[in-house]
């Protein structure tokens, strides 16, 4: 057996420099290639191919994930349902590491375990971008259970408490979606500094996200704008921090616009853009529009505040974000009343309510969206019961 | 190699002599204490590309050091030419597949995210 199964320089051409990074067999490049691959393959015929491309072999798994965090702001259901797959597959056909089967199986040790564990965060992450909250919950359950499991191979708790404190910074998340402020807030700065603790410096920042929203929400704007502006400024210090700035960048964006400072917006808007482009951020290039058509609203000008809010709309469709289809209808609603336009405006919160009942959003604004229900029934639209309702929407757009 | 890689390697080899100490504390012969040192080698590589590993090299040597240190009695007994053998073909096998990811890399005509690497090479043949 050589140490070296992979030798340095020994990568296949064609696969660019990131070539020299190897897991065993595999260049780094191959492997993600692999992954890209397999991930290609669409779910019903993957099964049959799992063992010939490698998709049952932590080699390729572990480029897959990676494939897969990148791609949740791209791509969340399909990284949902591929997220999924690969947790049903791992749970059904994997065997569980007994004593004489770790010695020689393909995964080794805590991997099994581990992978579950991933694919379960990777599903509620991208669960919680939908959405689908319920969902989301039952995910980052299963992934509390597999990381805690992990720690059964190990003497001393290793980096569980970085997996952990990964997984509660999505939890906290999805309590900020969820506008229960006061845990978050609770429960933030531990989680914060164990993350920082622990050398998990990106996670650490991301923290700082949660804070920013929970300050907009309760309309600390000038607050929120520091926290963005130090975001952005560390996240630049940091060597894969371009994702975490453009994210900073697109809620100054919001910031400046709700604030009247057009300049500011745009050119926040400016630098965003092409690294949300690069990244393929969907979710932040919807973001970003919808931070540019607040900024024409505020401007006065309807016209152009409705074609962005649209833009948004439809990037967020295609990206089955459902939820924050549906408080943009409500926007353009409020702005199509304010043309005049009651029948346009009708079929817009038309649109928005069955979402809103399916999804179950907005618990806190039930009062106004039974407003807004029985002013349908009336035939006169309620504009207040309609702006409080689109309010409960803001910390997503 | 990239920087971490060979953070994970010099790690590896820091420890290769206490590993080996901790297999023959536990009885293991000289060839089980090859594929116990094959296993946690292959884990410590792989363990290098978990989110946040790249940072911190101190989870991997505790990590390491659990395994080692828990874990060697159980590869007392172990079929090595079964271990082996099983290698051997995962590396062949390996192998085979680095060819077909070349060879679909290299045709500009095949979208390589929406094909697998059989059905393509049937197409280009």
């Amino acid at each position: 057996m050589s140490d070296d199964d992979f030798e340095a320089g020994d990568s296949l051409e064609g696969f660019g420099d990131d070539s020299a990074r190897t897991i065993r067999n595999f260049s780094c490049a191959e492997a993600r290639f692999g992954a890209e691959c397999l991930l290609g393959l669409p779910i019903e015929k993957r099964e049959a191919k799992m063992a010939e491309l490698f998709g049952d072999d932590p080699q390729i798994l572990l480029p897959v994930f990676e494939v897969l965090r990148d791609r949740w702001e791209s791509s969340p259901a399909s990284v949902r349902d591929d997220a999924e797959y690969f947790y049903r597959f791992l749970l059904e056909k994997v065997s569980p590491c007994a004593e004489p089967q770790y010695k020689t199986g393909k995964f080794l040790f805590d991997e099994r375990d581990y992978f579950l564990a991933e694919a379960a965060l990777i599903a509620g992450t991208a669960c919680r971008n939908l959405s689908r909250r319920e969902e989301a919950w039952r995910w980052f359950n299963r992934s509390e259970v597999w990381f805690l499991s992990t720690a059964r191979w190990l003497l001393s708790i290793g980096r569980l408490p970085l997996d952990l404190a990964r997984l509660s910074y999505q939890r906290l998340a999805l309590l900020t979606e969820e506008r229960r402020f006061d845990e978050v807030r609770e429960l933030l700065p531990q989680v914060t500094e164990v993350l920082e603790r622990f050398e998990g410096r990106e996670e650490a920042l991301k923290c700082r996200f949660l804070e920013g929203g929970i300050l907009i929400e309760t309309r600390e704007l000038e607050k929120a704008k520091e926290v963005y502006f130090e975001i952005a400024s560390r996240a630049k210090a940091l060597e894969k921090g371009e994702k975490l700035f453009a994210t900073a960048q697109y809620n100054l964006v919001q910031l400046h616009a709700e604030l009247g400072e057009t300049e500011a917006a745009l050119v926040a808007s400016r630098e965003a853009i092409p690294v949300l482009r690069r990244l393929d951020n969907r979710i932040g290039v919807g973001k970003l529009q919808c931070g540019l058509g607040l900024l024409y609203r505020k401007q006065g000008n309807r016209a152009a505040a409705i074609e962005t809010f649209r833009a948004a709309q439809m990037e967020f469709e295609d990206l089955e974000m459902r939820a924050d289809v549906a408080a943009l209808h409500l926007i353009i609603a409020d702005l199509l009343l304010e043309a005049g336009q009651e029948p346009q405006a009708r079929w817009e919160i038309q649109a928005a309510l069955p979402i809103i009942d399916e999804y179950k959003l907005v618990p806190e604004g039930m009062a106004a969206l039974s407003l807004l229900h029985q002013s349908l029934k009336s035939h006169r639209i309620n504009q207040q019961a309609l702006r409080d309702l689109h309010g409960y929407f803001g910390n997503q757009n | 190699m990239d920087e971490r890689l060979r953070e994970v390697e010099s790690l590896f080899a820091s420890m290769r002599k206490a590993i080996r100490a901790w297999a023959f504390r536990d009885g293991l012969n000289r060839e089980e204490r090859a594929v116990f040192e094959d296993c946690l080698h292959d884990w410590c590589w792989r363990f290098a590309w978990r989110p946040g590993s790249e940072r911190s090299l101190k989870n991997l040597r505790e990590g390491l050091t659990s395994f080692a240190t828990h874990h060697a009695r159980s590869f007392k007994g172990i079929d090595v030419e079964a271990y082996r053998r099983e290698k051997a073909a995962h590396k062949e096998a390996a192998a085979q597949f680095r060819l077909k990811l070349k060879k679909l890399q290299q045709n500009p005509a095949s979208d390589s995210s929406k094909v697998d690497p059989e059905d393509q090479e049937k197409r280009t043949s």
